[in-house]
């Protein structure tokens, strides 16, 4: 999508990337910051029309480098080689932060990049729409130009954001810095992106990919960087790797794998959750128990009503019909209050709900129960330090300090305080939506390692409504499957594998 | 270094306070550090210290009313108006305008708790009818004649010949209102609304209670200023109060800044009105005339919400350095936090009131 005059046009031939030729070249990148060595002797290579994956926990330098390709950060040393650079503008970032504006159309949106097209002062909105409209049809992006961004689903927005970063790019080649393009996406929905980003293939990009989700780096990739503690540890075509070696690079050691951890034999009597025929809007007649102490997945598509079923049980929607008993008492028109009164706790999808971005990592753990922290007139300085410590180091939170505002945590930090906040309370039942989103592989099996010893110690029911397949299979005692708004598939014990969950979930 | 420059930042208004004393002092050495001016500037600004401890509350859960200055000057007209027509005693009136007031609160709580709607409206639209009634029941008069004598000994006494009783009045709210916000529950509560109201919802708090008590706090501690302002003047003046709106945001907003940084407090709020009751006397002191007053109250909310912008820019920015440079630490055991990844939405939202200043 080039919109420059034919006269650039005919130097961008000259530069064009032919598939497979070096698009850009990162040699012994250095970058410090005071005393963090972040980046140390970073090689990368990218080539036109390869998809390059870059993987590695946060913290690795993945988020510096990025930032350095960007020019936000100059390296310290090291060099940025582009052999055929034509102007300023031959890298494109898609950023998490996706960087659309809501309110207004995807016209606009995707003209702001490319500038709009005027006669006589006047926008020319039939020209722009239709302009917008070949754009939408050549990524195969499904929906009106005249649509406002903020209406779209995250997988669309996501793409018209990759339209836009494309239409700065010249019409063959160039590199593509794709950041967690799919971390807010279902894992069906990530599929439309992964068929656009090989779309993006056959025009010769070279794409820098970078995920979490290691299915779509084998789905997908053509090479992969794996970095580790600031330093390069693995670099190579996918083909030789496999999902544990891909884990192993990453972690730097074997990630158990266990597949189930024994239920606890110590009896904490029996339903503590039971849901009959509840329906809602999406949600139809579902019926479900939990046991104290189980942790029960849900596993669905978008659209299947998972989220909805928490927020259901939860109180934050009112079910059209059906019955909700929780600890032996039903539940009639409740409240999230009364849900949170009665001993539920919720996580969640959207990670900045959870918590109080602004106040600190100590008012964050103590908000949900105040009446614990209370001496005799007030809130008692002493015991709400004692209660924040006791979050933290359960958790293994890390941060600088107790004070500090709980959004200068890193994300998998901050999810560790929104959970944990709820275990100060008598919490019987953890409904968590999502809890993992974003959040890299060690963080995940932390939190789920956590909240397992606490089902096993103090029968804590959990509710997890996750599309992390893998996650769900490894650490839930059961799993059912949703799709559009019923149940239609459960699965526990041996019967319990990602690989039998996955099938039941596309094959509805 | 570092310890100087917080506990500047931290206490900046004290210091500002200190030195404009100081200033003025040496200016007019004559008329300004004396024991009757000191009263008077505390006589002055306790009408609007109350003013300002009450708009804090709305603006703790991130709300704004703008409706104060037309509350108060109902509460000043309905108590001098019930004082010297009705022959009521003071008690009764006191009770009658403080129902009131938390009656005009309940209602702006109401509309913006339950029906949701923009505060900043709200309270202009309830407030221009309450500057109607006002309109309406003074006709415009000033209520200057049968105010008991009993009545203006409330607002006229000085303890030692110093100590203002409407500055005792304003402390005692005060403290009851810190206490409040710093040791009750319920104050935690307020200030965790005002940072995520649906955060707030999730752990089980009652929002829109909490809004709608704000909003009734705010207009009887309005109502309350007035009922002193009677007091302290021997009059009702029907529109003397309305020009209590504005200071009474530049000190909420400059009290911001200190004691409790980044958040709306009470003693910050305090100190600012006094900084103004102080500097406004100070000025008319060195020749100001009436004009002074609006400009330089004017000025100080701009440089309020500036110093406090600045405040949250640097804070932000030590943040994210701090963010980075914990990101990169080298750790003994495994580092498995993710990189700041931000919470904030995909999109680019526009600009929202803030939350805090």
């Amino acid at each position: 999508m080039n919109l420059v005059d034919p006269a650039q046009s005919a130097a961008n031939d000259v530069g064009v990337e032919r598939q497979g030729s070096i698009a850009i070249e990162v040699r012994n990148l250095h970058k410090r910051f005071g005393a963090t060595y972040a980046l140390r002797g970073v090689d990368l290579v990218l080539k036109g029309g390869c998809v390059h994956a870059l993987l590695g926990a946060n913290g690795c330098g993945k988020s510096t480098l990025v930032k350095v390709l960007a020019g936000y950060h100059s390296a310290d040393s090291g060099e940025i080689i582009r052999p055929n650079a034509v102007g300023e503008t031959s890298i494109a970032f898609v950023h998490q932060d996706l960087g659309l504006v809501g309110p207004l159309t995807v016209t606009e949106n995707l003209a702001f990049a490319t500038g709009f097209q005027t006669r006589m002062g006047a926008i020319k909105w039939a020209e722009e729409h239709r302009r917008a409209e070949r754009i939408l049809q050549e990524y195969k992006i499904d929906c009106s130009p005249r649509e406002a961004v903020s209406a779209l689903g995250p997988a669309e927005q996501t793409m018209i954001a990759i339209a836009r970063a494309m239409s700065s790019l010249p019409t063959r080649g160039g590199v593509l810095v794709l950041d967690e393009p799919t971390a807010r996406l279902p894992v069906n929905e990530a599929d439309r992106l992964i068929q656009l980003v090989r779309l993006l293939k056959t025009r010769g990009v070279a794409v820098l990919y970078i995920t979490h989700r290691l299915d779509e780096v084998l789905q997908l990739a053509d090479e992969v960087t794996v970095l580790r503690d600031g330093a390069r540890v693995h670099c190579g075509p996918i083909q030789s790797l496999g999902r544990n070696e891909l884990v192993r690079l990453i972690v730097g050691k074997n990630v158990e794998t266990i597949k189930h951890v024994a239920r606890s034999t110590k009896s904490f009597g029996s339903d503590l959750l039971a849901v009959a025929d509840l329906s809602g809007q999406r949600v139809q007649q579902v019926s479900l128990s939990i046991e104290p102490g189980e942790l029960l997945g849900i596993a669905g598509l978008v659209g299947s009503g998972r989220s909805e079923l928490g927020r259901l049980i939860f109180g934050l929607q009112r079910p059209t019909s059906g019955k909700i008993t929780f600890q032996k008492e039903d539940l009639i028109n409740h409240s999230s209050e009364d849900a949170v009164a009665g001993g539920m706790g919720y996580v969640p999808q959207e990670r900045a709900k959870g918590i109080f971005g602004g106040l600190s990592v100590e008012e964050n753990t103590i908000l949900a129960n105040l009446q614990s922290v209370m001496a005799r007139f007030g809130v008692s300085t002493s015991r709400s330090k004692q209660a924040a410590t006791d979050v933290v180091s359960q958790f293994q939170v890390k941060a600088e300090s107790l004070d500090v505002p709980i959004e200068a945590l890193s994300g998998g930090n901050q999810q560790k305080v929104s959970l944990g906040k709820w275990l100060r309370r008598n919490t019987k039942l953890m409904i968590l939506d999502e809890p993992t989103q974003g959040i890299d592989v060690g963080a995940r099996t932390e939190i789920f390692h956590v909240i397992r010893r606490l089902a096993r110690e103090r029968g804590i029911g959990a509710l997890v409504l996750d599309s992390d397949l893998d996650i769900l299979a490894e650490h839930c005692d059961r799993v059912l499957v949703m799709a559009r708004g019923r149940i239609v598939k459960a699965f526990e014990g041996a019967a319990l594998t990602a690989d039998a969950v996955r099938l039941a979930v596309y094959g509805h | 270094m570092r310890f100087l420059f917080t506990a500047v930042s931290k206490y900046g208004l004290v210091v500002g306070l200190i030195i404009m004393i100081a200033a003025f002092s040496i200016a007019k050495p004559d008329a300004f550090p004396t024991f009757a001016n000191a009263g008077s500037i505390l006589s002055d600004s306790a009408v609007l210290s109350l003013v300002a401890l009450g708009i804090m509350l709305p603006l703790v859960v991130g709300h704004f009313d703008l409706s104060p200055g037309f509350v108060a000057s109902l509460a000043v007209m309905l108590t001098a108006g019930m004082l010297s027509r009705n022959q009521l005693p003071w008690p009764v009136v006191l009770l009658i305008v403080l129902v009131v007031g938390a009656s005009i609160g309940a209602i702006m709580g109401t509309l913006v708790a339950h029906l949701e709607l923009n505060s900043l409206i709200v309270s202009l639209g309830v407030g221009s009818v309450v500057s109607g009634l006002v309109l309406m029941y003074s006709e415009g008069q000033i209520i200057f004649q049968g105010i008991p004598k009993s009545f203006v000994k409330l607002g006229q006494t000085r303890l030692f010949d110093f100590m203002p009783l409407p500055f005792i009045y304003a402390m005692v709210v005060a403290v009851v209102m810190w206490f409040v916000l710093s040791m009750r529950p319920g104050g935690r509560r307020l200030y965790a609304i005002g940072s995520s109201p649906e955060a707030a919802r999730l752990i089980g708090i009652n929002v829109r209670r909490y809004v709608l008590i704000s909003f009734v706090v705010s207009s009887v501690l309005a109502s309350l200023a007035g009922f002193v302002q009677v007091a302290r003047l021997g009059a009702g003046h029907p529109t003397s109060a309305q020009s209590l709106l504005l200071p009474a945001y530049a000190a909420a907003f400059l009290g911001a800044t200190a004691f409790r940084p980044g958040f709306y407090n009470v003693w910050g709020t305090f100190f600012a009105v006094y900084l103004v009751g102080a500097g406004t006397t100070g000025l008319f002191m060195l020749g100001g005339e009436s004009h002074v007053q609006p400009v330089f109250n004017g000025a100080l909310l701009i440089l309020a919400v500036a110093v406090a912008r600045l405040g949250v820019i640097r804070k932000s920015k030590t943040m994210a350095k701090r963010a980075e440079a914990m990101l990169h630490q080298r750790e003994e055991t495994r580092q498995h936090g993710d990189g700041p990844d931000c919470p904030a939405p995909i999109l680019l939202s526009t600009d929202k009131s803030p939350k805090r200043a």
